[in-house]
């Protein structure tokens, strides 16, 4: 049912990513941990043949690069790490 | 010299590739005479502060380059602007504004090239705010004063490059990549960050390319070591705040969001455009049609120009080309023309 009460109006949340705000500690961290966390080029090449991806959407290329970016991670698709 | 007779030469510009050229002839006993439209040897080595990719100092290859150009015979023409060559019965004859003022067997041009102008891009504000300079701006500031970086005494919180300024962009009528730009923003980011280590320092790309021996190294330390972060996206546009500081606005293009970030210095990485003092060769069409630059007869073997014979193209007045690969064509360049005068 479209728009009864908001008129086919609603609210949603800013998709912009504001660098200017972006807290990068945790990206931080994990560089320092694992050092492969730093070799990443976005190939894709890890979602591509990752099973978890196939079947449950989880794309750790994108999770790798939204903690970088320290943007809210889309649980999701991640229900086994929630 | 050949057959006992002393067989002159001609370099037209004195940068990385002239120097090479000249020094080469004359180590191969030709008569030289070097040609430049400035007062002193060096071109646009003398603008910069550190070579990529091992950050050797552009001031010391300079130093070797005239410290070999005065140990050998080379006579120096510097403050004459060659714009023209003429052919009379075998020689090339040089005028400077329709004056003769040489003549010689065969000609080495390596007349360099130029950076792309950045008030062409209006949308980065270059030209407009005071706080969008260029990649050879930002080499002229870190090699007298990288103190002019601070604002108000504070370190700068954060500061973004901007690849491909005038490379690959149809709407500016180029084409070509320029190569060399994504090292120029790569080194410069580490200087930046050596510089200022809490600094932000963000690098906006279409395509890193990095295509030279120790590149993909120090793309990779870049990210490692001084954690400089690269966004895949071209900035769309930049604009000024109350405060002074730039607001750029792109599309993040690996998570397809629109980002936005605010930032002390926009710096633009601007590409090579053919140099606007190039030689004309006895009206003959020697540039390359679409990217302006001087075009080989064959560049699979050698850098013969179109046009006359005896005259050669070296360095960066050819393309888009690195300091090394510049003085290897000058030296390439100076083999070709003493084997022309030679088989002549």
């Amino acid at each position: 049912m479209v728009g009864k009460k908001n008129f086919g109006f609603e609210m949603h949340a800013g998709r912009q990513i504001d660098l200017d705000h972006a807290d990068t500690s945790l990206a931080c961290e994990l560089a320092e941990a694992v050092g492969a966390w730093s070799a990443c080029i976005s190939c894709g090449s890890c979602a591509a043949t990752c099973p978890a991806g196939q079947n449950g959407g989880l794309n750790f290329r994108r999770l790798h690069y939204q903690i970088k970016l320290s943007l809210e991670v889309e649980t999701d698709n991640y229900p086994s790490l929630i | 010299m050949l057959d006992g007779k002393k067989h002159r030469i001609a370099v037209i510009g004195a940068g990385p590739a002239g120097a090479a050229a000249a020094i080469s002839a004359a180590a191969m006993g030709m008569e030289v005479d070097w040609y430049d439209k400035e007062n002193r040897p060096g071109g646009k080595l003398n603008d910069y502060h550190q070579l990529f990719p091992d950050r050797s100092s552009a001031e010391q290859i300079l130093a070797d380059f005239e410290g070999r150009t005065e140990a050998i015979e080379i006579k120096k023409h510097f403050g004459t602007a060659v714009n023209r060559i003429e052919t009379d019965n075998r020689q090339l004859i040089l005028l400077s504004d329709n004056e003769i003022v040489g003549n010689a067997d065969s000609v080495i041009v390596a007349t360099g090239f130029d950076f792309f102008d950045a008030r062409l891009k209006e949308e980065f504000g270059y030209g407009i705010y005071n706080h969008v300079i260029t990649s050879p701006d930002l080499e002229q500031i870190l090699k007298t004063n990288p103190e002019d970086l601070r604002k108000e005494g504070a370190d700068p919180a954060s500061i973004a490059f901007v690849h491909c300024v005038g490379s690959r962009d149809q709407q500016a009528g180029i084409n070509y990549c320029s190569r060399l730009c994504c090292i120029t923003g790569i080194k410069q980011a580490i200087e930046i960050k050596e510089l200022f280590p809490s600094c932000k320092v963000v690098n906006f790309y279409i395509d890193i390319r990095a295509f030279g021996s120790g590149y993909e190294e120090l793309y990779r330390e870049a990210q490692e070591k001084y954690k400089v972060q690269f966004i895949r996206g071209r900035v769309s546009e930049a604009s000024e705040n109350q405060q002074h500081r730039i607001l750029l606005k792109a599309e993040d293009t690996l998570m397809a969001r629109p980002l936005k970030l605010t930032v002390d210095w926009l710096v633009l990485l601007v590409g090579m455009v053919p140099s606007c003092t190039q030689v004309q060769i006895d009206n003959h069409q020697c540039t390359d049609q679409e990217t302006g630059f001087y075009q080989p007869v064959n560049a699979f073997t050698g850098s013969r120009m179109a046009g006359q014979p005896g005259i050669f193209t070296a360095g960066a007045c050819g393309g888009p080309m690195s300091i090394p690969e510049a003085t290897a064509s000058g030296r390439s360049a100076a083999l070709e023309a003493w084997q022309y005068i030679k088989d002549r």
